[in-house]
This record gives C-alpha cells, structure tokens and sequence, in this order.
C-alpha cells in the first residue's frame, strides 16, 4: 500500500508544507460552528504536533487537539488499467473557544 | 424559502437612493451623472444572494446547503454582473421617470465599462436622447381643408393598362422609340473619361426620369425618344448629396446607354384563365377585375385624402415649433422613417414598383423630410400621451391582417418578419399616430375642396436598384436586379 504509516522524516516541515488546503465541506463547516474544529488535508509526513505548530502559526490561533486520520486512495479504473487515487492525510484542528478561522 | 420570493418582491419597489446629475448640452441631449450609495448596492445583492443561496452547487455540499458567505465569496463575479445590471436598469429607469425625461432610443452607454465597487458607491454616466422640450400647438378646433372626388372608369381602364404592362407582355418591335416604351440596355457611367460603373441589360421605360439609388436622370424620354436598338445615347445623371461616395456627391456623370432592343408594352386579350392565374380564383371575368380595382383606387384615394389632410395638419401644428434636432437622430430616424412610409404605402395597395421609385426619392432627400416627420411625430406623440391613446393588441392584428391582405402574404409570416426587423415599433408609432390624426380630425372643421390632383399620376419616374457610386475603397458594383 505504500502506507506512510510510521514514515517519518528528518526534516522540519514549514507551515505551508504542512496545511495542504483547508477542507471546506458540508461536514466541515458543521463541525467548525458546531464546536470550533475545522479540517485540513494536511502532508502524509506531517505529525499531530507539526500540524499543532502550523495552524497556530499560520493562522494565530491556541490550538485544544489535533486528530488526524490517514485516508487510502480510492481504486480507480480505465479499461484495463487498474490503479487508485493518491492517499492522503486528514486533520481535524479544534481550537480555544476564544479563537475562530474564519473562512470556513 | 416560499417567504423569500414576497419579501424580495416588496423590495424591489423599494426606491434607490439616486444622486443625480443632468446637464443639457443640447435641446435633445441630456448627459446624465447617477451616483448609487452602498446601501442600496448591498441591497440588490442581497437580493441577488437570497435567489442564489437556496440552489447554488458547490462542491463539498449538497445543493443549496453550501453557507451564504461561501456563495457570495464564489460566485462574487456573476452576482457583480447580475446585480449591476440590474442596478443600471432600475437606476436609468427611475431617472427618466423622476426627472421627467422621456428618452427616445437606448441610453448611449457601456454596460460593460461600468464596475461594481467592492466597496463605496457607484458612479456612473450616460448619454440620453430625449424628446424636446416644446409648447404643445393648439389641435382642436383646426380649419382643414378635405379633398373630394369619385373614382371614374376611365381611371380603371387607365390602371387596368398599367396593370398589365409587365415584363412579360412586351413586344419587341424595330421602330423608333416612344416614350412609355420599355428598353434594355448596357449602362456605363463615366465621370469625365474615368469609367465607374456599368449596369448591364437593364430593362429600362422611358418616363421623364431615371432614378437610380444615388441619383437621376431628368429628361430620360426625351433623350432616349426616336432610339433603335443597336444605337448609343448619353445623358447626365446628377448625383444625389447622399451618396455612398462622398467624392461624386451632387455631381454630373456621363451615364452612355447602349440599347439593345426596343419593346412596346401591349395589352393581352382578359381571357378568364388569365385573370385567374394573374388574381386567384377568385377573380373570374373583366368585370370582377373592375370591381376589384376600383376598391384598389378607392383605397389609393383614401390614402391622398389622409395624407392631404395629415400634411395640412403638419403644416398648421409645424407652425410654431421651430426646435432643433440633433443630426445623429435624424439620420437614425430617416430609416426608420423610410420603413413607415414603405409599410404605409404597402398597406395603401401601391404597386411595388411605385414603392420603390418613392424609396429611392426618399433616400435622397431623407434628412430633410425626416426632420418634419419627426418632429410631426412628436408632437402627434404628446397629445396620444396627453390623451391616453395607445396601441392595444386588436390594433396590431387588424394593421398585420391588413397588411396581409394587400401582399397576399400569410399574417403569421407577416407579422414574424416585422418582428425581426423592428417594425412592430413602426407599425406601432403609425397605429397611434393615425389614431391622433382621427382624433385631431373629430375635432377639425372641414370645407370640402374638389381633388385636382390625378389619382393615377402618369408615372413620372422609373426606378433602377442600381448604385453608380460605390463607397469610397470598394470594388465597383455592378448589380442589377429585374424590373417588374
């Protein structure tokens, strides 16, 4: 599976390499107003305490609990071809009450 | 979202808060400034939000579940666009409507030059052409003078004639020329020794003048009296001060006719299988056909008697109004008027070719006689409006009915082409104008006059659709249609 699991890497990643985009969904927007978490696709490399540093720097906010989930690529077919979308990583950042992200 | 659609209807009658500015550079022009505050803005796109919100897709959500600031962030570029025209339309509307300005063709603007602020107010301008400013003449009560007179028989032998000279019934004959004749012949235009144009086999009759598109030819019979064919001829064509080519205008060219042959027009035996397959079924002998010409004269008559007494009535109410109009809207406005008469005559059961000898003296002198009808229009325009006279649908029918009827054309074919070429504006402005004039005319003293005037003028003029100049950098043209 290639499964970044346990990867890890010496370098310090950059904010910008650790939030990939900001995951704007249905879900997402519920969960951000609901109890102020908002999700991001994060880099497969990236720790929970990477993405901790990352949204509090980029964003200026006191970050309660990452949790992060690593998602599998989704078998993809054409023809007689066989291969599956890329996997990636999720991350569910909830923050202090006193802080909001606002895009979302 | 059944509650939205009351409430966004309640607000869009709600007004804008305009600033205004007009400026009047000339008696028909008005320079418009309209500035639009936030609020109002913000409002619109609200509007336009509260319409867009419950369906829009977006990807992450279901339809119509994507949040509202997610909408307007997305789709921040068409709702601009909806909501400025929006704004533009509504704004130039209230303007005219509170400031009293009755425009008379679309606001001279850029939609498109014009940006939506992301913030602050909206400036924006426009130019407007809107009806003069002019004290109304006095119209009821006017003296007129109505012309009278009965229709002869020697008149209806005199169109039956006319009637059958067509193309088809020629006779060629190896005699001098007549005048009345039909002859063809190559046309070649010189200005000094410079070759312009060449028309070829024209089928041309002599009458007293030649016109073409951008000019005549005064005395055509005379010159061409006597003439075989084989022979050769000259005249002048003077050329009209609206041709296409700025470098011949009102000038003398040569025009070389080189005849090919002599015809004489003759009339054919009325065998009812000709009057069938020349009218239909429904026109059996000789003496239907009289009939049916002498309504077609009493028609023509009608039309002289309103169009002598429509002039009068210029005249009396053009007394007084001595306003200027801005050139542009003339020239715009001789092609309009240039339809209208077109449809009038249609409608009155002139003869295409008549139309088109009439055409081709209008666009000669369009500008001229368009500044009278226009301003004739106008003030017919304000007493409909003082009024409260209008076209209603009936209107509309009875005039595409009767249009049809004349042209022998389907009403549904006629009333789609009018459609597509704007001349239901026309039909429309004529339907109030002649409602105006009727009135005008209930309120008219009358003293009858005979009619002096022939009905059936001996056709003075034979139209060519043939245009000698070409604009200044085109190819020479040389088209040349049939005559009927």
């Amino acid at each position: 599976m290639g499964q970044p699991k346990g990867q890890k890497t010496q370098m310090q990643l950059e904010p910008h390499q650790v939030l990939l985009r900001p995951l704007v969904t249905e879900k997402g927007v519920a969960a951000s107003q609901k109890h102020n978490a908002y999700a991001f696709e994060v880099n497969p490399l990236a720790t929970k305490e990477d993405i901790r540093r990352a949204v509090e720097e980029l964003f200026n906010v006191k970050v309660v609990k990452v949790r992060t989930q690593n998602r599998r690529g989704k078998p993809r077919r054409r023809g007689f071809r066989v291969g599956h979308t890329k996997q990636w990583k999720k991350a569910i950042v909830t923050l202090d009450p006193e802080y909001r992200i606002d895009f979302f | 979202m059944s509650s939205d659609t009351p409430q966004a209807a309640t607000e869009e009658k709600q007004k804008l808060h305009l600033e205004v500015q007009i400026e009047k550079p000339q008696a028909c022009r008005r320079h418009v400034v309209v500035t639009i505050p936030q609020e109002d803005i913000q409002r619109y796109v609200d509007q336009v939000l509260d319409e867009l919100v419950p369906r829009a897709e977006v990807p992450g959500f279901r339809p119509g579940r994507a949040p509202r600031k997610l909408v307007a962030a997305r789709f921040r570029k068409e709702i601009a666009q909806q909501v400025k025209a929006q704004l533009l339309l509504d704004a130039i509307d209230q303007v005219t409507e509170e400031h009293d300005l009755v425009p008379i063709s679309e606001p001279d603007f850029d939609p498109e030059a014009v940006e939506l602020p992301q913030e602050g107010n909206l400036t924006f301008e426009f130019d407007l052409e809107v009806r003069p400013e002019f004290e109304l003449p006095q119209w009821k009560g006017l003296k007129l003078r109505r012309p009278v007179r009965q229709i002869t028989d020697e008149e209806i032998q005199r169109l039956l004639q006319r009637m059958f000279i067509s193309p088809n019934d020629l006779v060629p004959v190896q005699e001098p020329a007549q005048p009345g004749d039909f002859i063809t012949a190559d046309i070649t235009f010189y200005d000094e020794e410079e070759r312009l144009s060449r028309a070829e086999e024209e089928l041309l009759r002599l009458r007293p003048v030649l016109s073409f598109r951008d000019g005549v030819l005064e005395g055509f019979d005379e010159l061409m009296k006597g003439v075989r064919s084989g022979e050769e001829r000259q005249g002048r064509v003077k050329i009209s001060a609206e041709a296409p080519n700025p470098k011949y205008r009102n000038k003398e060219l040569r025009a070389v006719f080189h005849v090919l042959d002599v015809r004489r027009p003759q009339m054919p035996e009325l065998t009812p299988e000709l009057l069938t397959r020349r009218f239909g079924p429904q026109v059996q002998s000789e003496e239907e056909l009289r009939r049916m010409l002498r309504e077609n004269l009493q028609a023509r008559l009608e039309y002289q008697q309103r169009e002598a007494l429509r002039n009068q009535i210029t005249e009396l109410l053009l007394k007084d109004a001595q306003w200027e109009l801005p050139p542009e809207l003339l020239r715009r406005q001789a092609q309009r008027e240039l339809q209208r008469t077109v449809l009038e005559l249609r409608r009155s059961g002139f003869t295409e070719a008549e139309i088109r000898a009439y055409e081709n003296r209008l666009r000669q002198n369009a500008l001229a006689e368009t500044a009278r009808a226009l301003k004739q229009h106008f003030i017919l325009e304000r007493i409909a409006e003082e009024e409260g006279i209008d076209a209603t649908p009936e209107d509309y029918d009875r005039e595409v009915l009767l249009i049809a009827a004349q042209s022998g054309e389907s009403p549904r074919r006629i009333r789609a082409r009018l459609e597509k070429t704007g001349g239901m504006d026309v039909l429309r402005n004529q339907i109030v104008e002649r409602k105006v004039i009727d009135l005008i005319l209930q309120h008219a003293e009358f003293e009858d006059v005979p009619l002096e005037e022939d009905i059936l003028p001996e056709e003075k003029e034979f139209p060519v659709l043939f245009t000698i100049t070409a604009p200044p950098g085109a190819e020479t043209t040389e088209e040349s249609s049939e005559q009927s």
